[in-house]
């Protein structure tokens, strides 16, 4: 078995619009190693969303992938049926959205909807099927049964058994009183709460990868607080590997272990999360950390902003995404994007300047030339 | 900047929604958006408010304009009382308004004509209303308010231009009602507005769909800046925007301080950029100020429980700060301001409250020199004799 939960390979998705092709996804490539958060930051517009729902496949149409694998433990899912892909949504990757509004059903009490979703996707395990199989008084049926499930056939949770595990990751969550609680309607629920039905819905399935898109975003910090402190609590305990998007640095810092930024639908830079916030390598890197706020008491620094706005994606700049407003862009820059290039064995940057025949401005040249794999 | 002037006082403010009525017209709830809040912003400074979502801060900035009517307390701009509350015409007037925008949902969104017409009937029965109360109050002659010492930025770039107006119009607009400059000088004072918030005189004939969120919010702002005021309540005016293009809106907001001496009422809830703006900052929680001091001691030293919970909560873009930082967590979410019950509104979700949070509204207080608060432990909490 491979280290990596995830290896997504060359992916790019447009939407075909009456307008054109809008390249939301432009050639990404990375690899999720097992049991880590990772962090994808980047403007409104980036490609963040888009690449994460190609990973399960809900793109909404005209949305479309256009090339790429995506290996998820061991399948490539852009090859898979619909069926079994729908199979693996839950069960195996689960997916938290921004407005936990839009993922609940306001008209189905939560209980509803967390036993429905733990009965479709979860099945007994093996320990407990045999058990199970041990109590059939017929030898010869009780052989059989057994040997189904020594074949890895178990029979689905029941309606009782969702219950018990649907209170239980209530609990987990922190929701107060889960046993009444559970009874209750969406809208009975506050948004941190509804929130943290949504990743108890996720969890229940015990899923290996789950994708939280803004999860916080249209929460008040002291409850974003709550939230990430959950995240990071699942994380120790349970072992989940997950993918986190946000526009916000200081989430990602504070959760994540590995991060990606994007920009323009393409990766600009990757690494741990301490590469990322204490020696970045590009440009566009850089000028993030510049626009945010870093000052101590007593002294305010000025902010560094980046001089114009985000790319068209129905008509992005040729080359390099950043280009128009880089100030080192050099003329390779406008013709072609830059490939990853390793700066180190965790950290790697899409830019120019680090290439060998590039001039070596501001010490950004790290690299000495040599891609990332 | 030795001797502060004041230019904005906020006395005991307060605005209420009155919902719910039955038959008789009797109230049957009541919503205390704002709920006694005194504050005073200085001549030149920048003062910022902050607090989670639905805490009022918004209420008090339209209130103090006169976008919404004043339910209680006294607001002074330049020594002069600019307005000044009463209930009872606050209830009249918020039935005219609730007419209005119940007759506006009828209207067609893009039948501007209509919606103006319409919203010009009901701002002469405001007005008369206005008149009334002022006459009532006995303060006719002063608590009236000169349009143009007061503008404000909104939070929306998308919403808060109208859609049909080029923006040489937008611009324009406040200009010409005030007769500011006339003929050529309009234009020759729109160009120049465009030029001082970084936008191109070719912008002058766009519409504002043809712009950025960035460039919208410029927009925004040289429409608040052709009125010449003196104060500009500026409300999110960069939640809506990227990360990157916040901090352009920022430093120029900071270079427009300087040139034009500009005082600014900032309210945000990203606290961290609040923080780089303001000089002092005051934090609300439903409707009352739990806290107010100096920026950098506010976040160096807060006395209040409430204060001391938000600030840790906030994520730092710093790995290694985050790991060694202590954070308060909250327990439950704000409540509603609905009938708030009585006593210190954040007692539900307090650490350290006692019997009497319940029972007794706690005073806001100065604990230290131009640091106040308003809870009853302050001093036991902080270790302050
Ligand atoms: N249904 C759609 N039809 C056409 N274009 C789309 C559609 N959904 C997304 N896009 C485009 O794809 C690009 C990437 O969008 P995506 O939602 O991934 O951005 P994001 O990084 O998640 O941004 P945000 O921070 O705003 O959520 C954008 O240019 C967007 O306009
Ligand atoms: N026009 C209105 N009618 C009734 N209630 C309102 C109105 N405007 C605001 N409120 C209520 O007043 C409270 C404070 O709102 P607001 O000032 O917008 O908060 P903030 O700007 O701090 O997020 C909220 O409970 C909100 O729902
Ligand atoms: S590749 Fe060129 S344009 Fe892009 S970030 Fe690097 S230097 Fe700037
Ligand atoms: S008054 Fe009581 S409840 Fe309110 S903040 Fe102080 S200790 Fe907490
Ligand atoms: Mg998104
Ligand atoms: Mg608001």
């Amino acid at each position: 078995m491979s280290e990596y939960i995830l290896e997504v390979k060359n992916l790019r998705t447009s939407f075909f619009t009456h307008l054109g092709e809008v390249q939301a996804v432009r050639d990404i490539s990375y690899k999720l190693k097992k049991g880590g958060i990772l962090g994808i930051v980047g403007e409104s517009g980036s490609g963040k969303s888009v690449s994460s729902l190609s990973i399960i496949r809900l793109v909404d149409s005209p949305g479309k992938i256009v090339h790429g694998e995506i290996n998820f433990d061991g399948i490539d899912l852009t090859k898979i049926s619909t069926k079994k892909m729908q199979d693996l949504r839950g069960s195996e990757i689960a997916m938290i959205f921004q407005d936990p509004m839009t993922s609940l059903n306001p008209v189905y009490t939560i209980k509803n909807q967390l036993i429905e979703v733990i009965m479709k996707h979860v099945r007994i395990t093996k320990e407990q099927a045999l058990e199970e199989a041990k109590k059939i008084k017929d030898l010869e049926r009780q052989k059989k049964a057994i040997k189904r499930i020594e074949n890895g056939i178990t029979r689905r949770i029941n309606k009782k058994e969702a219950l018990e595990r649907a209170i239980y990751y209530l609990k987990l969550v922190g929701i107060p009183e889960p046993e009444t609680r559970i009874k209750e309607y969406p809208h009975q629920f506050s948004g941190g709460m509804r929130q943290r039905a949504l990743v108890a819905m996720a969890l229940s399935c015990e899923p290996k990868l789950i994708i939280a898109d803004e999860p916080t975003t249209a929460l008040d910090v002291t409850i974003q607080a709550q939230i990430l402190d959950l995240l990071k609590k699942i994380k120790k305990e349970l072992d989940t590997t997950i993918i986190f998007i946000t526009h916000d640095l200081g989430v990602i810092a504070e959760l994540c272990d590995d991060v990606i930024v994007m920009y323009g639908g393409m990766i600009m830079e990757k690494g741990s999360v301490n590469d990322i916030f204490y020696r970045p390598q590009h440009p566009y890197t850089k000028g993030l950390h510049q626009s945010i706020p870093k000052d101590v008491v007593g002294q305010k620094k000025r902010l560094v902003p980046i001089a114009g706005s985000p790319p068209d994606l129905l008509n992005p700049p040729k080359g390099c995404p950043f280009n128009p407003r880089c100030r080192y862009a050099m003329e390779i820059c406008l013709e072609k994007p830059a490939p990853l290039f390793a700066i180190s064995n965790t950290q790697s940057s899409a830019c120019w300047l680090q290439d060998e025949n590039a001039p070596d401005v501001e010490g950004f040249k790290k690299s000495g030339g040599v891609l990332s794999e | 900047m030795n001797k502060k002037e004041v230019l904005l006082e906020v006395k005991n403010l307060k605005k209420h929604f009155y919902i719910k009525k039955n038959i008789l017209g009797k109230i049957q709830k009541t919503l205390k958006a704002v709920d006694d809040v005194s504050f005073v912003i200085y001549q030149g400074e920048t003062f910022g408010l902050v607090g989670e979502s639905g805490c009022g801060k918004t209420t008090c900035g339209r209130t103090i304009i006169g976008l919404y009517e004043n339910t209680g307390g006294e607001v002074y701009f330049d020594k002069k009382l600019i307005s000044a509350g009463s209930e009872e015409y606050a209830l009249n007037i918020q039935e005219l308004k609730d007419e209005l925008s119940l007759k506006l949902k009828k209207v067609a969104k893009d039948d501007f004509d209509l919606r103006e017409a319409l919203k010009k009937e009901y701002q002469e029965k405001i007005d008369i209303e206005i008149e009334k109360r002022n006459i009532a109050i006995k303060k006719e002659k002063s608590a009236k308010r000169n349009p143009r010492d007061i503008q404000m930025i909104f939070q929306d770039p998308y919403t808060s231009l109208n859609p049909r107006m080029t923006v040489a119009e937008i611009i324009s607009e406040g200009i010409k009602t005030h007769k500011l400059f006339t003929g050529n000088d309009i234009m020759e004072r729109v160009f120049y507005l465009l030029e001082t918030v970084g936008l191109k005189r070719e912008h002058a004939s766009r519409y504002p769909h043809e712009f950025s969120g960035g460039q919208r919010q410029r927009i925004g702002i040289a429409r608040a800046l052709a009125m010449d005021p003196k104060l500009i309540i500026c409300d999110e005016p960069i939640s809506a925007l990227d990360v990157s293009i916040q901090a352009q809106v920022v430093n120029m907001l900071e270079d427009l301080q300087d040139e034009f001496g500009l005082t600014y009422l900032f309210i945000a809830h990203d606290l961290s950029m609040v923080k780089h703006i303001s000089d002092r900052i005051g934090v609300m929680y439903l409707g009352k100020m739990m806290e107010l001091a100096g920026s950098d001691e506010l976040y160096d030293q807060p006395l209040h429980p409430y204060t001391q919970s938000l600030l840790s909560s906030i994520p730092l873009p710093d790995p290694e700060a985050n790991k060694i930082s202590k954070r308060f967590l909250l327990k439950g979410e704000i409540t509603s301001p609905i009938n708030p019950k009585p006593g210190c509104r954040f007692a539900g979700r307090c650490k350290y409250a006692k019997d009497k949070c319940f029972s007794e509204d706690p005073l806001f207080e100065e604990i230290l020199p131009n640091h106040f608060a308003a809870c009853h432990y302050v001093k036991d909490i902080n270790d302050l004799k």
